[in-house]
């Protein structure tokens, strides 16, 4: 079983929140032992997809799917994880459904992808120019203002203040 | 389906063969039921990151979409067992810092970690074993 797990790693951050959720508060976990739990974490990761893949295979399956890690759980003495992996099915499950309904609204609207794409170009378009006046007219109220308060005379004043 | 997975949790302690005295007398001192401590686990693994490493033996073929899901809860879970037998350990020991050391007497003491002993430490593994089922 060739495995080079010197290329690949758990990310050590959601490592050590597992520890500390799990952890008694009491206690703490050296670096080493942190460690530890990571190499150990891949092992196990590597038996049980391992085992899993067997199960597809005995299932003449080319595709490793959730009930063949559940088997293999079964195989390695996991049990006590299952209800737990069946747990995590059930919401994953829930939220496909979530995200197929978002699909089919797409799918829905009756427009493709570029259709779509284009209105959206339309639409900051038009936020853009939007924007743009709403700056000039600030600006044209601020001279005013200016103007009526101070009643500067410079005409070449307004044209540079009109250009910032 | 039930969401709401319920298991006798005693039995799950049962299961560890203990052939000293000294190994019942650490899981005496897990007194929590392993569900209540699995319940505490929010954290997840990224999908795409477990499918990478799945996918680190050339012998691991397809996967389909959900099995790396699941297969992060399985390892999620397995942490989870680990580092509560491993602070059992430590209590037992009088420490309330659990050390390498007592993680690495954790995985050889117990049957249930023996596929991690050859990782821990390569041939030493093998005598510490054989100690310990010689009792």
């Amino acid at each position: 079983m060739p495995i080079d797990s010197d290329e690949v790693s758990l990310p050590r951050a959601t490592v050590q929140k597992i520890i500390s959720e799990v952890l008694d508060p009491e206690y703490t976990f050296s670096k080493e032992a942190r460690e530890i739990i990571t190499k150990s974490g891949i092992e196990f990761l590597m038996i049980l997809s391992s085992m899993a893949s067997e199960m597809a295979d005995n299932d003449c399956k080319k595709t490793i799917a959730p009930e063949h890690v559940i088997k293999a759980l079964t195989e390695l003495e996991y049990n006590q994880f299952i209800p737990f992996l069946q747990q995590r099915l059930y919401e994953y499950k829930g939220t496909q459904k979530v995200k197929e309904k978002r699909d089919d609204k797409f799918k829905k609207s009756g427009l493709s992808e570029e259709e779509l794409l284009r209105q959206q170009e339309e639409l900051f378009r038009q936020s853009r120019s939007r924007l743009n006046n709403n700056v000039v007219m600030k600006k044209i109220v601020v001279i005013i203002i200016a103007w009526i308060h101070n009643k500067i005379h410079s005409y070449l004043f307004y044209i540079f203040a009109f250009f910032i | 389906m039930d969401p709401s997975p319920e298991q006798p949790h005693n039995a799950t302690l049962a299961h560890v063969s203990s052939p000293d005295g000294g190994n019942e007398h650490m899981h005496q001192l897990v007194d929590e039921p392993l569900t209540q401590v699995f319940d505490r686990v929010k954290t997840h693994f990224p999908p795409a990151k477990i499918k990478k490493i799945m996918q680190t033996d050339e012998d691991i073929g397809k996967v389909s979409q959900a099995t790396p899901v699941l297969a992060g809860k399985a390892l999620e879970c397995f942490i989870a067992l680990l580092v509560q037998r491993s602070c059992a350990a430590a209590g037992e020991a009088g420490a309330r810092r659990v050390s390498g050391e007592i993680l690495r007497d954790t995985i050889l003491h117990d049957e249930q970690f023996d596929f991690l002993r050859d990782t821990v430490c390569g041939g030493q593994a093998r005598d510490v074993a054989d100690d310990s089922s010689t009792v």
